[in-house]
Order: structure tokens, then C-alpha cells, then sequence
């Protein structure tokens, strides 16, 4: 039988990414989400350890929920540290992206992937539990704790806003060549 | 409601285009790490290896106390980490692939619990001690060395010939 650090690891490595990708968006930069990452990991394992829950990897809409509120606080102590530091500028790191195309050199997936990281916290939520978490709606549902309803219309509508978001960037191009 | 709008089947399969960034090998190594410790099951950790000559090292500690308690009748509680240390001798029942490089044992700290008759009438001094015992393993397949600590406590009762 696996050890369960194994069977938690291979876990990891199986969902990191789209938990990581979740966490981006309360984190600041990458090194923000995957410290969120491994708080929320960290908050499951104890979780799981409970006497009924036998101690295996979590399901994904719980880990979701976790690091939300994770990034929560995170947001809450940032705006309070922000306000003490309204002279620090903040370098932002071009090259830190949320997301990588599957295929080298797909310039369209450049240009959604834009789309996506400019999509508001409501709407990009939802897409990144659907798309690449793999959660039903009732399940995102749960997780933000709106109603499924709500959660399907909050992904139509992300879907209709980076549709014409995709357009308008091919109708600048093609105006530009 | 499960099934979404066909007309935006076409944006659902360019996002499935993208994918999630990896975590950091630095991350990832980091929270393997965690995993680890938190089951507890780290290569060395795992094994039972009781040492049939534990009691050996523990008169060693005993003995040592013995004369460690005759100095400290007034205070109540010890210092945290005082003072006492033996080696401990090591058994060879490791897995071959383990090797023993060192053993000790620590006292951390002790408190006297007071006088108490023992049941053949005999008054002895009850002492608490907490010892941490420290190994070193090296691991020969990776050449990682493991240090294991197991802290433990150990009531002594000492005869007292003289009050």
C-alpha cells in the first residue's frame, strides 16, 4: 500500500497547477499563490487527519473554498499594509504569467490568456474552477457559496465578455496590418 | 445547466489552448517536504528499531541523575535543557541500506515530584525527567542523514537514606 505523503504528493502534482492557477488570483505574484497553496494544503492535511476522514488528498471544491478564504485574509492584511505603505511602487513582473498555451507560438491562446487574467475576480473565479478545475457548477456553487444559478450565468457571461474581448483585439490587428 | 451554451463551445475549447502554469520546483519541493514530515513516514522514520540495549544507556542516564538529584533537592522545577548526557549504545537491527552514526540521549529537563513510600515501606524521591533521545541514520541510497529525536518522559525512584 502507498505511503500516504506518496498518495498526497502524487495528488499534488496531479491538481498543483489548477489550484496554483486559482490562487493567482489573490495573490500578488506567484510566490503569494503558492504560499496560499501551501497553506491550504497544509489546513487539509490536518483537516483529513480527522478519525471519519481517512486521511487521503481532499476533493477539489473543498481545497477551492480554502484557498479562497486563505486569499481573503491575504487581500484584508494587503489593503491594511497598503494603506501604511502608499509610497512603495510595486514592480509588476511582465513575464509572470497565470497561464501557458498548450501549443508553442499559439498566438490567439496569447491574446485569451490576456483576456482571462483581465476578467474581473467574480468572473475569472468561476472560469478557472470550470475550465480548469473541473468543477460542475453545483459544485462552484458550494465553493463561493452563491447559487448554481449564479454561478452558470457569472460563467455565460465570462465566456460572452472574452469572446469580445478575442474579436476586438483581431479586428485591431487586422486594422493595424 | 450542467451542459454549457453550444454557442460558446468555440471559446471553451480555445481556453482548454491554455494551460495552468506549474508550480515552482522550489514550491513544490517545499510542500513535499511538509507531506513528509506530516505523515511521518520519511525513509528512516518508518522503521521500528527499538534497541534491545536502551536500559543499558538508561542506567547510564540513572546513574547520572543520581548524583544530579542530590544537588538539586531545594529548586522544584529544573532549567529547561539542563545538563545531563550520556551515549547510548546502538543496536545493528537497521535495514542494511540504514547506517547508525550516532546516538544520544539528553536530559531536558527534570522536577522533583516529591517523597512517596514505596510498597515495601521505603521512601523514595520521585523524579520526572524529560530526556530526548537524538539518532543519527545515514541513508547509503541517497546519502541523506536523518536526525531523529524522540522525546520521552521517565519517573525514577530514588531511595532516600537520609532526611
Amino acid at each position: 500500500m502507498q505511503s500516504l505523503s506518496k498518495v498526497w504528493k502524487q495528488w499534488l502534482a496531479e491538481n498543483g497547477p489548477r489550484l496554483l492557477l486559482f490562487a493567482r488570483s489573490w495573490g500578488k505574484t506567484k510566490e503569494d499563490a503558492e504560499d496560499l497553496l501551501q497553506d491550504a494544503v497544509l489546513k487539509m492535511w490536518h483537516y483529513q487527519q480527522a478519525e471519519n476522514r481517512g486521511g487521503g488528498p481532499p476533493d477539489l471544491p473543498l481545497v477551492f473554498s480554502t484557498i479562497r478564504f486563505g486569499g481573503l485574509m491575504l487581500h484584508r492584511s494587503e489593503k491594511r499594509r497598503k494603506k501604511r505603505e502608499e509610497s512603495i511602487v510595486y514592480l509588476h513582473d511582465f513575464k509572470d504569467v497565470w497561464l501557458d498555451p498548450v501549443m508553442e507560438e499559439d498566438e490567439e491562446a496569447v491574446i485569451l490568456r490576456e483576456a482571462v487574467q483581465k476578467l474581473s475576480d467574480k468572473l475569472r473565479e468561476v472560469v478557472v474552477m470550470k475550465t480548469w478545475g473541473g468543477l460542475t457548477f453545483a459544485q462552484i456553487s458550494e465553493t463561493l457559496a452563491i447559487s448554481p444559478n449564479t454561478a452558470a450565468s457569472r460563467y455565460r457571461y465570462a465566456l460572452e465578455q472574452l469572446s469580445k474581448d478575442m474579436q476586438q483585439v483581431k479586428e485591431e490587428r487586422r486594422a493595424e496590418a | 445547466m450542467q451542459k454549457p451554451d453550444p454557442a460558446f463551445e468555440e471559446m471553451e475549447k480555445a481556453l482548454l489552448r491554455l494551460m495552468p502554469v506549474a508550480v515552482s520546483e522550489d514550491a513544490q519541493q517545499r510542500m513535499d517536504t511538509i507531506l513528509e514530515e506530516l505523515a511521518g513516514d520519511s525513509k528512516v522514520a518508518r522503521f521500528d528499531f527499538r534497541k534491545p540495549a536502551r536500559w543499558v544507556g538508561g542506567a547510564g542516564v540513572a546513574a547520572a541523575l543520581g548524583f544530579g538529584v542530590f544537588l538539586f533537592l531545594s529548586p522544584r522545577e529544573s532549567p529547561a535543557k539542563a545538563a545531563v548526557s550520556a551515549p547510548v549504545s546502538h543496536s545493528n537491527d537497521l535495514p542494511p541500506e540504514l547506517v547508525f552514526l550516532s546516538e544520544t540521549d539528553r536530559v531536558e529537563g527534570f522536577s522533583d515530584e516529591g517523597l512517596y513510600v514505596d510498597s515495601g515501606g521505603s521512601a523514595v524521591r520521585k523524579v520526572r525527567v524529560r530526556m530526548v533521545e537524538e539518532s543519527q541514520i545515514r541513508d547509503e541510497e541517497t546519502g541523506i542523514v536523518v536526525m531523529l529525536t524522540e522525546p520521552r518522559e521517565e519517573m525514577y525512584m530514588m531511595p532516600v537514606s537520609t532526611f
